[in-house]
């Protein structure tokens, strides 16, 4: 019987996959909008990229390699989702794939301002933010632990993303003037 | 039109977002995001700031 040759190192392979994670877990987040549910998502994408390393051809970008593979397991964990059934067929998912690959460049420099937006924000915001997202709070516990309205807080969230992306734009804005210049 | 179309993106991505959508504004992202390949951008934009960023770039070192 034969061995495998395996396209990539071990070690070549994680350091392929340390440059794409950001991409992935972005991916899994269109789909899977619970940061720990993604988190787990992303290790079982981790997994199934090493078991299947033998099919990627290294004269390929990686990036679009893991994608296909990050899809079919965004797939398989969408199951127990109705929401996400409704908004996401696979047609849809396929799309999706296709157009985060194109967009990636742009997305990361659009991550690279929002570090910096981030950075600026008041502490109050932050704070809210953690909860509702790092800490995977729902609206109405985040409400609850501030003592503030339901809607309140919907509005507040809606305002610091939309701080945060007009900030974002200013900053790619000025960055790329800065080029131009 | 075009202005009120967008409306109607921000508004259901937010839905999408905060969780809140019904089952009919659900069927109707998925038909602009399926009509226009601009929409379906701006919604992964949208995403990727929105969700992604606060929590892998560590909102925790943020909490001082």
């Amino acid at each position: 019987m034969g061995v495998v040759r395996m396209p990539l190192t071990e070690e070549e392979f994680v350091r392929r996959l340390v440059v794409v994670q950001g991409a992935l877990r972005g991916f899994i987040l269109t789909h899977v909008q619970d940061v720990n549910r993604a988190e787990d998502v992303l290790q079982d994408v981790s997994v199934a990229l090493w078991k299947k390393l033998e099919t990627y051809e290294p004269d390929r970008p990686f990036l679009r390699w893991a994608l296909g593979v990050a899809h079919y397991e965004v797939l398989h964990s969408k199951r127990d989702s109705a929401r996400c059934r409704l908004v996401f067929d696979e047609d849809l998912i396929q799309r999706v794939t296709e157009r985060y690959e194109a967009l990636e460049t742009e997305l990361e420099k659009r991550r690279m301002a929002l570090r910096h937006c981030i950075d600026k924000m008041p502490e109050h915001y932050r704070e809210v933010v953690h909860q509702r997202y790092a800490e995977a709070q729902s609206v109405e516990e985040v409400a609850r632990r501030l003592r503030r309205s339901d809607g309140a807080v919907h509005m507040l969230l809606t305002r610091i993303r939309s701080a945060l992306l007009e900030c974002a734009n200013r900053f790619l804005a000025d960055a790329s003037a800065k080029v131009g210049s | 039109m075009r202005e009120e179309l967008s409306r109607e993106l921000e508004g259901l991505i937010h839905g999408y977002l905060e969780e809140t959508l019904a089952d009919e504004e659900a069927r109707r992202l998925r038909e602009m995001l399926k009509g226009d390949e601009r929409h379906l951008d701006e919604f992964l934009r949208v995403l990727d700031c929105a969700l992604m960023k606060f929590h892998c770039h560590g909102i925790a070192r943020f909490r001082r």
